[in-house]
């Protein structure tokens, strides 16, 4: 196995293609991870909320 | 013991809790692996030179693309026929990760197609239907944020899913439908041996393909606890304004 960096006359194709994977996998895991965050902390304040007023 | 426990909405947590962490860890492996694998130890390939190294994004991308429609469309008829609000959220939580992964491999396929083609986009019966496919993701979930209601958006939102099956369908069989016609090339993975890609690119083409699958079990898991999550808050935020 040899290992190639040099992606030739194609790299101009290749790079932008790995590049657009790496920013909506991020994009997509960010999103997940902010979003689970505020949730968690929105139902945790509601339940704060109603053991108060029991 | 009945699958439909899993409907259950804290049976559903507790099981998701425990499988998220290795969905994850999982992904990141097999992403590491198969794509640093595909992209710099594989050889050139004799016929599109370097630029098939994009086949270990696009291929896993098209495929979760297609499948995740398909998975809405069954979570839609499960929540319509049995009611089942967490096949509803479910399937709200795909939405936008298909939508990524459609955009995905429509960006990947301009950037290999125009190299091979010589051409970034034709109005190929396959391109075109994924094209309409990313609309329907779009309008899916447009349609899901303009309702206010969440009942009535979870029905609506699964009618309009079932509706795009079609063009989910279309840009699986496209090819196929189309033979002969379509500029894109047959599934460089198949069930016949002989109709899979060499097997030099194959193996990372699997792997890659875990990795892909596995990232999208993870984001699904954990978007579908965020909505159960914001559907109690909800449900709390509601009695609280009745008390």
């Amino acid at each position: 196995m040899e290992f190639v960096f040099d992606m030739g006359a194609h790299a101009r194709f290749i790079w932008p293609a790995y590049a657009a994977f790496l920013a909506i996998f991020a994009g997509l895991a960010l999103w997940a991870w902010v979003t689970a965050g505020r949730a968690r902390a929105e139902l945790e304040k509601r339940e704060k909320r109603r053991e108060r007023r029991e | 013991m009945s699958i439909w426990r899993y409907a259950n909405p804290a049976e559903f947590m507790r099981i998701s809790g425990a499988a998220l962490p290795l969905c994850v860890w999982g992904a990141a492996i097999a992403l590491v692996v198969g794509l640093g694998w595909g992209l710099f130890l594989t050889p050139l390939h004799y016929e599109q030179g370097e630029s098939a190294r994009i086949i270990y994004i696009h291929v896993p991308a098209s495929m979760l693309a297609i499948n995740t429609y398909f998975l809405m469309a069954f979570a839609s008829i499960i929540g319509l026929v049995r009611r089942h609000h967490v096949s509803f959220l479910a399937a709200k939580a795909a939405a936008p990760i298909g939508a990524g992964m459609t955009a995905l491999a429509l960006v990947t396929g301009a950037l290999w197609g125009a190299p091979t083609w010589g051409t970034w986009w034709v109005w190929d019966p396959k391109l075109t239907s994924v094209l309409i496919m990313f609309f329907f993701y779009i309008g899916y979930i447009a349609l899901w944020n303009a309702i206010e209601d969440p009942e009535k958006a979870a029905d609506l939102t699964a009618v309009l899913c079932l509706v795009g099956v079609v063009f989910a369908v279309m840009s699986r069989y496209a090819v196929e439908i189309f033979d002969g016609r379509t500029l894109h090339q047959p599934a460089s993975l198949s069930l016949d041996a002989e109709e899979n890609v060499a097997n030099v690119y194959y193996k990372p083409l699997l792997v890659s393909i875990a990795g892909f699958y596995l990232f999208f079990f993870a984001l699904l898991l954990s978007r579908t606890r965020t909505e159960i999550r914001l559907r109690r808050a909800r449900a709390l935020a509601l009695q609280a304004a009745r008390d």
